[in-house]
């Protein structure tokens, strides 16, 4: 054990702060639908004044502050040349040990709050574990530095590379640390285009979108009424043009979706300014962030899937995102604040090559990809279009039926869902080189999966009736993060496809024996 | 921009006449008593709604030929069940290689689910009352990731399946020690 690691530590006195900030950004993050609700509850009860609200509000702040001085007079922490240990709980104190060589991703966070006093949020994350395993809400950037460079050198696992690494000399601020050649960088415009496209803008609209949808509905009534007091528009006129409510409503949607559009690039600008993506030796290191700088190391050598994702508007403006799956990042986990996939953002087609080479650790285009069987989509149109048009074609030729309009909305409908499926079903495809397995599916974006078979956890492969008779299959590939899902391929395909992995993991393991 | 390190891939083709093949494997049947458990697990699933619907009946007087109607569907939706459990007991199967565990289950929607024994991270034996009674019990593996078993080898009577987990085990005991051999020689 080094000298370093004899004894425990605290946390420096500026870090109450920040777990006092923490903590309330933590709890309006997780609680934002309550503390909208409740908000909204004050603005209409007659029963809470302003008065009651501010007492409230300082109570809780004041809750918040103790709760942070308690946690910080608990928290120890403890770091030898091969573990970390921390040690912390407010009522039942609970103590992690973490080696070094298990880690498997090195965040580092410096919000502006902390950079006055030269601290840093340090996080180790290691496979297997749903959460970040090992997280310091602010300590010594020197110090920061110093852990990550002891996780280096244990997993560039030579004691040699330790020695080295002591050698180091501390840096004062994570924004002057020396930078590498990036891999990948972005600019604005890049990052406000991720903004754009990336799934922040419905996660806005579904907090903002029903409150003032009914804002607009509460006021509509009001507003006509005033334009009519003023002898703009006459209500008995407007009674005979609902197609102008109509219209006044959709604008004011589109400009409501609009204003989500560009505060979804705004954040995605904040939260990602300056993205860029460097190596260093087998490591990926991403750093970014305006008011919150943040840093995030990647073991490639953990790194077991690929995903590149168009969404959409991405695709109409050629931008993608990427994103790295290692083991343990927990299945379908979306938070923005607890994501633990190594996200790389703003990505212009022309780059998207460079930037999934350096993922994947070598060359990489996209294949050529094979379609699925066709059956896939011709049992869907047999099973749901053909249905909803037949049915519409029998409401249309009923003679008693006098409005046909909901007969051919009806037939509308089907075949556009008809149009639906069969895009989707263009948009499937697979390609497998021996070594790695790839699928494509999407609907006007796309999402691409990319792994090396080997890393597989298990197959499955299921077979309806329908594919049966038709010696199809659905192949099921478990990988760490979740499951990978090859529909209506040739049995003997699939049957190949698994043998394959079998094959691959076994000699990979028994390789390593 | 950084050189990839392109010497680190390797894409060679593999004889796939070479390749194991694990549509050879011949699948071990559940053990007999399966369709008598998978039988009797159903009345009880069912029977707290079989007395729910007769209670009905008798206090809140609904009329005869509904009540009955109403009993005789739930009767019907059980036995219907009942028997597909018994049947589908008939096509699970398992078969243990030397590398990696088979199972199929499914009797119109057919699974063949295949893991490999160096994936596995834990693994468990379980049986609840009426496993018990039958003698029966279910092997619960789980690899890397997984919230929940990745694979569950039901309708196995005691003793193979302990048998089963302690092999898996042994496996699993001998893979990690010569990997720490391995790691240790490297270091």
């Amino acid at each position: 054990m080094s000298e370093h690691g004899e004894c425990w530590t605290a946390l420096p006195i500026a870090a109450v702060g920040a777990l006092y900030l923490n903590g309330i950004q933590r709890l309006v993050r997780e609680n934002l639908v309550v503390l909208f609700g409740a908000g909204t509850g004050f603005a209409v009860s007659d029963a809470l004044g302003w008065y009651e609200f501010a007492l409230i509000g300082m109570l809780v702040l004041a809750v918040g502050l103790l709760v942070a001085v308690i946690y910080h007079r608990r928290f120890r922490y403890l770091v030898a040349d091969d573990h970390i240990r921390v040690r912390q709980g407010l009522f039942e104190q609970t103590q992690v040990k973490v080696r070094f060589d298990r880690v498997q991703n090195v965040s580092f966070s410096q919000p502006v709050y902390l950079k006055p006093f030269g601290l840093t949020r340090l996080g180790l994350e290691t496979p297997g574990a749903a959460q970040t395993e090992v997280r310091l809400p602010g300590i010594r950037t020197s110090e920061a530095e110093r852990i990550h460079d002891l996780v280096a050198a244990c997993q560039d696992n030579g004691a040699a590379a330790v020695e080295d690494n002591g050698l180091r000399e501390p840096e004062a601020d994570l924004q002057a640390s020396a930078a590498p050649a990036a891999v990948f960088s972005t600019r604005i415009g890049d990052l406000f285009g991720y903004g754009l496209t990336s799934n922040q803008v419905w996660i806005l609209l579904a907090l903002f979108g029903a409150p003032v949808s009914n804002w607009i509905e509460r006021r509509s009534s009001g507003w006509v009424s005033e334009l009519t007091a003023n002898g703009l528009p006459d209500e008995v006129w407007l009674e005979h043009a609902p197609w102008l409510l109509g219209l006044a409503a959709g604008g004011l949607i589109v400009a409501l979706a609009l204003a989500l559009m560009l505060l979804s690039g705004l954040l995605a600008v904040i939260r990602f300014y300056d993205y860029r993506l460097t190596r260093d030796g087998g490591r990926l290191k991403s750093r970014s962030g305006w008011f919150d700088v943040r840093e995030k190391t990647l073991n490639q050598s953990r790194l077991h899937s690929m995903e590149l994702v168009q969404t959409a508007i991405g695709r109409a403006i050629g931008h993608w995102y990427a994103l790295g799956h290692q083991a343990g990042a927990g299945h379908g986990e979306q938070g923005l604040a607890t994501d633990r996939r190594f996200l790389i953002p703003g990505i212009h087609s022309s780059q998207l090559e460079t930037v999934a080479a350096a993922l994947v650790g070598h060359s990489w285009q996209e294949p050529d990809w094979q379609p699925i069987d066709r059956r896939f989509r011709n049992r869907l149109w047999a099973r749901i279009v053909s249905p909803i048009f037949v049915s519409g074609l029998v409401l249309w030729m009923l003679p008693q039926w006098s409005a046909q309009w909901p007969a051919a909305v009806l037939m509308l409908a089907s075949l556009l869902l008809g149009a639906v499926i069969h895009q989707n079903y263009k948009r499937w495809g697979f390609a497998f080189d021996g070594t790695r397995v790839q699928i494509r599916r999407g609907l006007i974006g796309q999402r691409i999966s990319s792994f090396e078979i080997a890393r597989c956890q298990q197959f499955r492969l299921t077979c309806s009736p329908y594919q049966r008779r038709h010696g199809l299959a659905s192949l099921v590939l478990r990988l760490p993060h979740g499951d990978a899902t090859i529909p209506y391929l040739q049995r003997e395909l699939a049957d190949d496809l698994a043998n394959q992995l079998l094959f691959q993991v076994e000699q990979a393991q028994t390789q390593t024996l | 921009m950084n050189e990839l390190p392109d010497d680190r891939f390797s894409n060679a083709q593999l004889p796939s006449a070479s390749i194991p093949d694990y549509r050879e494997v011949h699948f071990e049947a559940v053990d007999a008593r399966f369709g008598r458990y998978a039988i009797v697990s159903t009345l009880v699933l069912f029977a707290p709604y079989l007395i729910a619907a007769i209670v009905a009946r008798w206090f809140f007087a609904i009329p005869l030929f509904a009540g009955l109607l109403a009993i005789a569907g739930l009767l019907g939706l059980t036995l219907g069940v009942a028997g597909y459990r018994w049947v589908a007991g008939g096509f699970r199967g398992w078969a243990l290689r030397e590398h990696d565990l088979i199972a199929r289950s499914g009797v119109l929607w057919r699974n063949i689910t295949a893991l490999p024994i160096v994936r596995i991270q834990h693994l468990e034996t379980s049986h609840g009352p009426l496993e018990r009674m039958f003698g029966l019990a279910r092997l619960k593996l789980y690899t890397a990731g997984g919230v929940s078993a990745d694979l569950v080898v039901i309708g196995l009577a005691r003793e193979p399946a302990e048998q089963l987990r302690e092999h898996l085990v042994e496996q699993i005991r001998v893979r990690e020690s010569a990997l720490s051999n391995a790691d240790a020689e490297n270091v």
